[in-house]
């Protein structure tokens, strides 16, 4: 891992089009600014760790049960 | 030409080439298996199943996220459209994941990572909308109480 210490103001430049800049630095919060292409994604690191491990606990799910099927509403509106 | 696997949910089945469906990212967190088959067993209306044909271990339990919210919107960028080989006019369908629990009233779905898929290229991909406030773990809405027929 490459680190590089920066101080507020201070930026980064990733490849041709990705820029980092440390906005503010108060007590233990870090507020950063990116500016990236709209195609680039980018997440919370958390929130991303929590989708891939709702998606692993999903996918070993039994089968539903009856009652459940029986519960859902049948009826969507068409899936555009 | 036909070839058959054996699931953990629906047992041995059959499949073609052409049904196919390739993840070509895979799921967020297993995203070494790419490619899947979409089963959609009468007895299990509305909902489908994606099962994994590289570890057939693997299956995803999906609904339609507007049975849940009419209201849902997903936002794709060009990557996402770029990596489905979506058509500028091309049509996608929406599918969220259920995470099953022991009581019904406990079984939740990930509005926040929906699957998307193009039906025409049979090419799919699980969009993160991190920075919305669709929930991992939504209720879902029932109907009736417990053991109503």
């Amino acid at each position: 891992m490459l680190i590089i210490s920066r101080k507020k103001d201070e930026g980064l430049i990733i490849g041709d089009n990705i820029s980092v800049r440390i906005l503010d630095v108060s007590g233990d919060t870090v507020k950063i600014g990116i500016e990236a292409p709209r195609q680039i994604p980018v997440h919370r690191e958390e929130i991303y760790k929590r989708i891939q491990e709702a998606n692993i606990q999903a996918a070993t799910s039994p089968l539903p049960a009856v009652d459940l099927l029986k519960r859902l509403k049948k009826e969507p509106p068409p899936n555009t | 030409m036909t070839n058959k696997i054996q699931t953990r949910l629906f047992g041995e089945i059959e499949y073609t080439e052409d049904e196919v469906v390739l993840f070509p990212s895979g799921i967020i967190g297993l995203e070494k298996l790419k490619r899947y088959l979409m089963l959609a067993p009468d007895n299990y209306q509305p909902l489908k199943f994606l099962v994994s044909l590289d570890n057939p271990v693997i299956s995803f339990t999906l609904i339609n996220p507007y049975l849940i919210d009419p209201d849902y919107d997903v936002l794709l960028t060009d990557s996402d459209r770029s990596e489905i080989e979506l058509a500028d006019q091309g049509r996608i369908l929406v599918y969220t994941i259920l995470s099953l629990a022991e009581q019904p009233e406990q079984n939740t779905v990930n509005m926040m990572a929906p699957v998307i898929l193009n039906p025409d290229q049979m090419r799919a991909r699980q969009i993160a909308m991190t920075a919305s406030s669709y929930s991992i773990a939504h209720p879902i809405p029932l109907t009736g109480e417990s053991g109503d027929s």
